[in-house]
């Protein structure tokens, strides 16, 4: 099957919605339990406090894993090697295989870093906070280079 | 063009809606098709594959609209949510930041947008879609990609 850049692009967008719909929800649902507790039904305050807080970070997770996908599948579509198990050698191949530019490549590197960090907590004091969608921009950018194949 | 998945049968109250989402889509895609051009784009038919929990998976036309180096994509998104029709997206590529939102109620397409000139706390604007509403949402984005 072909690589479909834009349909991966979508499915990054996709995740983006996803975050702001249920973000929304955390905060209807925030101000009704403020008023009316029993709603909550055996879920605590604290609870849903950190859910806001780790809302955003767990969507970047779910939305780097869809950018990783995009780029296993193009590396097994047209690369004849077996695909790197690291997704930094991942990413450095790729970019190397379509010619995408360093500064594209250090922001989905920065991307990947702040991923990391958020899900097992690496490298905590270089890291750089990403917001959801700063990190959509840059990995679409990155996956936009893939449509010349 | 709309093409239907015929593994799973919408009941007889799911169809009409459904048919009447993919005219009014099939209708703004062509509209802005014919505006794009005359306002001196180019353009290119790109499908989207949608899911929809009473009709199942149907492709939905969407449109790629290009001027020397921006590139808008028209995005269908649902043919229903509270108060209105239908929902299409426009995003600004290859990033696909948002653009503006086009929502269809009574009767016809709104453009909801954000000025550049204006933060992200402002309301955005709704405004009848037309050629010329269309055209300043287009124009705007030529003065501001990147």
């Amino acid at each position: 099957m072909p690589f479909d850049y834009l349909n991966w692009t979508r499915q990054l967008k996709a995740v983006e919605r996803e975050f702001v719909a249920i973000r929304l929800s955390s905060e209807l649902l925030w101000e009704k339990a403020k008023l009316d507790p029993t709603i909550l039904r055996g879920v605590a305050f604290p609870d849903i406090a950190r859910a806001r807080e780790n809302l955003e970070g767990t969507f970047l997770i779910r939305m780097f894993a869809e950018f990783e996908a995009a780029l296993r599948q193009y590396w097994r579509t047209y690369r004849p090697t077996d695909v790197p198990f690291r997704v930094r050698d991942l990413i450095e191949g790729v970019a190397a295989s379509a010619h995408i530019d360093y500064d594209l490549s250090t922001e989905a590197h920065n991307v990947r870093r702040y991923r990391n960090f958020l899900a097992h907590h690496h490298e905590p004091d270089t890291i750089v906070q990403i917001p959801l969608t700063a990190a959509r921009h840059s990995l679409n950018r990155f996956l936009s280079y893939l449509y010349r194949r | 063009m709309a093409t239907l998945d015929s593994s799973k049968h919408a009941e007889d109250g799911d169809q009409e809606p459904f048919e009447s989402w993919l005219r009014i889509l099939g209708e703004l895609v062509a509209t802005i098709r014919a505006w794009a051009i005359e306002l001196g784009w180019s353009v290119k038919d790109v499908p989207k594959a949608m899911q929809d929990s009473a009709i199942g998976r149907y492709n939905a036309p969407g449109l790629i609209i290009q001027k020397n180096f921006t590139k808008v994509l028209l995005e269908p998104i649902t043919r229903s949510a509270p108060g209105v029709d239908g929902v299409v997206d426009l995003y600004l590529m290859p990033g696909l930041d948002d653009i503006a939102s086009l929502y269809f109620y009574d009767g016809q397409w709104h453009v909801h947008h954000t000025p550049a000139a204006l933060t992200s706390m402002h309301e955005p604007e709704s405004k009848l879609l037309n050629k010329e509403t269309l055209q300043f949402v287009l124009d705007e984005m030529c003065q501001n990609a990147v």
